[in-house]
């Protein structure tokens, strides 16, 4: 074939500028650390990263969802546990009162009264503004003492203002964790055959200030049975506990595998890209070298 | 012949003649870094002999013509190759363009728009009267609703600018159409004779090549030496030194369509019929490309509109009312939008499924929120983000195979330039050994003259 001046000149410029390409794609590479800087350097990677990344934001979702599930479980624990607390001793002092004389009667009649009231409290707590135990009614206290115009103690009532509303957690696709907010259920349970605590220990104060036996003994029996009736709230709440660290557990193991995933597509192979860089640097030299080399003589450069 | 005077007639001809043989290769030389240039030969001939009593005797060199060392085949190939190498060039700057509306390497894209109002519609379950977690789920919404507009703003704007180059290309293969008309007529009046305008020839190759980067034609040669161009459909551009006229005209959808003008001075739309040449490369993209991607964005977006919606609208807000929507619009990526009413009041964003409920109830929230992992798309068989990001491999795909057209049909030109130049390219080293040859036997002519005129002085001396 008959090579010109011109062939030469043009393959030069091309294999240099096809160099120039390569070189700067592996600059790009070693620069930002990634394998892939746009969606055609690997269009099948690319939409590999976009479904990993929307992993990744879904499971730090479920562990913020998972964190609020265990703190709601958390409070609702320590609350019934007080709850627990306070009722032992409302029992203590129902036993102890059953031989009490009328005096120490009366004194535990005002005990429980604080106690009552604590108790009250502690079925109206709150969690950042949400009332716990009100079904889906969180912005309206779930009991209420209807004593405005009760002028004895055995007039007080307590109303459930709340509803049979649960309070779900998303932990996983498509999954969520149930948790119980009836307060009726708790303190409340009259109706399905439960106790009300808060009638029994009206009535026991009552018993206690009338110096009635028979019905500090009664009343006793009822808020023993309430205080079952907590304890297997807070039991039925230790699986919910579980089943949400668990489900916690999965997420912190799974999500720095999804992560090494995302790595390993995106991620460049920064000593290969830079042995490449090395490897293209130098036929980028030799080219320029070559070029060099043949561009300038022609025969004029040998002609006197 | 044979006497002293033929033989100075003989030198003065050889000297003539190595002297335009020298001019040529001066001509060669002076433009070997011209475009199209294809070199020149000075054809020489010994001149017709005598016959003499010793038999025929030479009588010395005249030159013949000019000829233009040139293969009618290649320059037709080459026409060829550039009219799909401008096809993909211009394909392939058009569609790496549009890859960076859909680049999400480092992240801000829909995809993350998309999981981010997903994760607020969770955030609001974990406390569904919460105003901070409203106002995020509202914040998330018009971050999705602005990021659909923007790349539906930015697709149209892309194809905006390609019509501009459209428009642009169309005055450019007027520009060269009438270069050719011009170039044909210098050629035909000026080969009347044997003559053969070797450089105006070059120069309409080299517009002829130029043509078919542009736009898909068919040229030939005619008998007067003038070329007739035919563009798509074998509607004629050139023939001879008659020119008709391509122009654009505005289409239903406001873009600009391209015409060729028939005699009566109609315009004939032929924009789906070019085939090759940059045009063809950005109505592809303009007309097809874009258009896709624009309709799959539409898509998602009204999927989404209508899904987030029906279930929006079967739950309550925080005020009991039911029946609002939570994305506005007309069901294009273009103007979906939050509901105006809910950005004024975010009370009525219905995170509960009863009215009697309000405000602890999240189960609706969490149905929007599990939306996210529900086959809604391509007939129920991916979810938002799949349908996303198969759109973003798509869009990357294009890219890579616009390249790799590209890079095979430029190297075919490329190719085909090389054979090209391996005939009628100038080489210097060639032309230098010409020059020396050429001289040496002008040289050798000048030494004739001298001799025969010491012969003349010789002969002159003996009187």
């Amino acid at each position: 074939m008959r090579v010109t001046n011109n062939t030469m000149v043009h393959s030069i410029v091309r294999y240099l500028t096809r160099q120039n390409e390569a070189l700067f794609d592996r600059q790009n590479i070693i620069a930002t650390g990634k394998r892939i800087n746009k969606p055609s350097d690997d269009p099948l990677g690319m939409g590999r990263v976009l479904d990993y990344r929307q992993t990744i934001a879904s499971m730090e979702q479920y562990q913020t969802n998972i964190q609020s599930g265990k703190t709601r479980l958390e409070v609702i624990e320590a609350n019934l546990d007080l709850v627990d607390d306070l009722l032992q001793v409302v029992k203590a002092i129902a036993q102890t009162e059953a031989g009490g004389t009328t005096e120490s009667r009366q004194m535990g009649a005002e005990n429980l009264k604080n106690l009552y009231d604590q108790i009250l409290d502690q079925a109206n707590s709150k969690l950042s503004d949400n009332y716990l135990f009100s079904g889906y009614q969180t912005k309206t206290a779930p009991f209420s003492r209807d004593d405005t115009q009760a002028t004895t103690f055995d007039q007080f009532t307590v109303t459930y203002n709340g509803d049979a509303g649960d309070m779900q957690f998303i932990v996983a696709d498509n999954t969520t964790v149930t948790m119980d907010a009836d307060g009726q259920s708790i303190f409340h349970d009259a109706a399905s055959g439960g106790v009300n605590i808060f009638d029994a220990m009206r009535d026991l104060i009552v018993g206690l200030e009338n110096d009635d036996t028979a019905a500090i003994s009664t009343q006793s029996g009822l808020l023993e049975q309430g205080l079952t009736q907590i304890r297997d709230i807070r039991s039925a709440n230790a699986p919910l506990l579980y089943q949400l660290k668990t489900a916690e557990n999965h997420w912190l193991h799974y999500k720095p595998k999804i992560e090494d995933l995302l790595g390993e597509e995106e991620n460049a192979d920064i000593t290969r890209a830079i042995v490449e860089l090395q490897s293209l640097e130098l036929a980028y030299q030799s080219t320029l070298a070559t070029a060099a080399r043949i561009i300038q003589p022609g025969l004029i450069s040998f002609l006197k | 012949m044979s006497d002293i005077n033929g033989i100075l007639s003989m030198a003065g001809q050889a000297l003539i003649t190595q002297q335009q043989a020298i001019s040529v290769t001066s001509h060669n030389i002076a433009n070997v870094n011209t475009p199209g240039y294809s070199r020149q030969k000075l054809i020489m001939t010994s001149n017709t002999w005598l016959n003499s009593a010793l038999g025929p005797m030479g009588s010395g060199v005249s030159a013949d013509a000019i000829e233009r060392i040139y293969d009618r085949f290649i320059n037709g190939q080459i026409n060829n190759e550039s009219q799909q190498m401008g096809r993909w060039d211009a394909q392939k700057n058009a569609v790496e363009s549009l890859e960076m509306i859909f680049n999400e390497t480092y992240g801000y894209g829909l995809n993350e728009a998309m999981s981010e109002y997903w994760n607020a519609w969770q955030a609001l379950s974990n406390n569904s009267a919460g105003l901070t977690e409203r106002q995020m789920l509202l914040t998330r919404g018009q971050i999705l609703t602005s990021t659909f507009n923007k790349m539906d703003s930015d697709l149209s704007q892309s194809q905006k600018d390609l019509d501009i180059s459209i428009r642009g290309t169309v005055t450019d293969v007027n520009r060269l159409s009438e270069q050719l008309v011009d170039l044909n007529q210098k050629i035909v009046s000026s080969e009347t004779g044997s003559q053969n305008a070797s450089d105006y020839r070059d120069k309409r190759d080299l517009v002829l090549k130029e043509l078919s980067e542009l736009i898909d034609i068919n040229a030939f040669e005619e008998a007067t030496g003038a070329v007739s161009v035919l563009v798509v459909n074998g509607r004629p551009l050139v023939s001879g030194t008659a020119l008709w006229q391509l122009s654009t005209q505005t289409n239903a959808s406001g873009l600009q369509d391209v015409v060729w003008i028939d005699d009566a001075g109609n315009p004939v739309n032929i924009s789906n019929d070019i085939s090759g040449g940059k045009l063809k490369g950005w109505l592809e993209t303009r007309d097809v490309v874009i258009p896709g991607y624009m309709n799959a964005l539409d898509t998602l977006a009204q999927t989404l509109m209508t899904e987030v919606n029906n279930l929006h609208q079967s739950g309550f807000a925080l005020d009991q009312s039911t029946l609002h929507i939570f994305f506005d619009g007309t069901g294009t990526a273009a103007d979906i939008e939050v509901n105006a009413n809910i950005v004024a009041n975010l009370d009525l964003i219905a995170a509960a499924s009863d009215p009697l409920t309000v405000p602890g109830d999240n189960r609706n929230a969490i149905e929007i929120a599990n939306l996210q992992h529900q086959l809604m798309m391509s007939g129920n068989t991916a979810t938002f983000n799949d349908y996303y990001s198969s759109l973003v491999r798509d869009v990357g795909n294009e890219v890579l195979k616009s390249e790799s057209y590209y890079t095979h049909q430029s190297e075919m030109v490329a190719q085909l330039d090389n054979y090209r130049e391996s005939v009628s390219g100038v080489s210097l080293d060639e032309e230098m050994i010409n020059l020396i040859k050429f001289q040496n036997a002008y040289s050798a002519a000048a030494k004739l003259v001298s001799t025969a005129d010491e012969m003349i002085q010789t002969v002159l001396q003996m009187i």
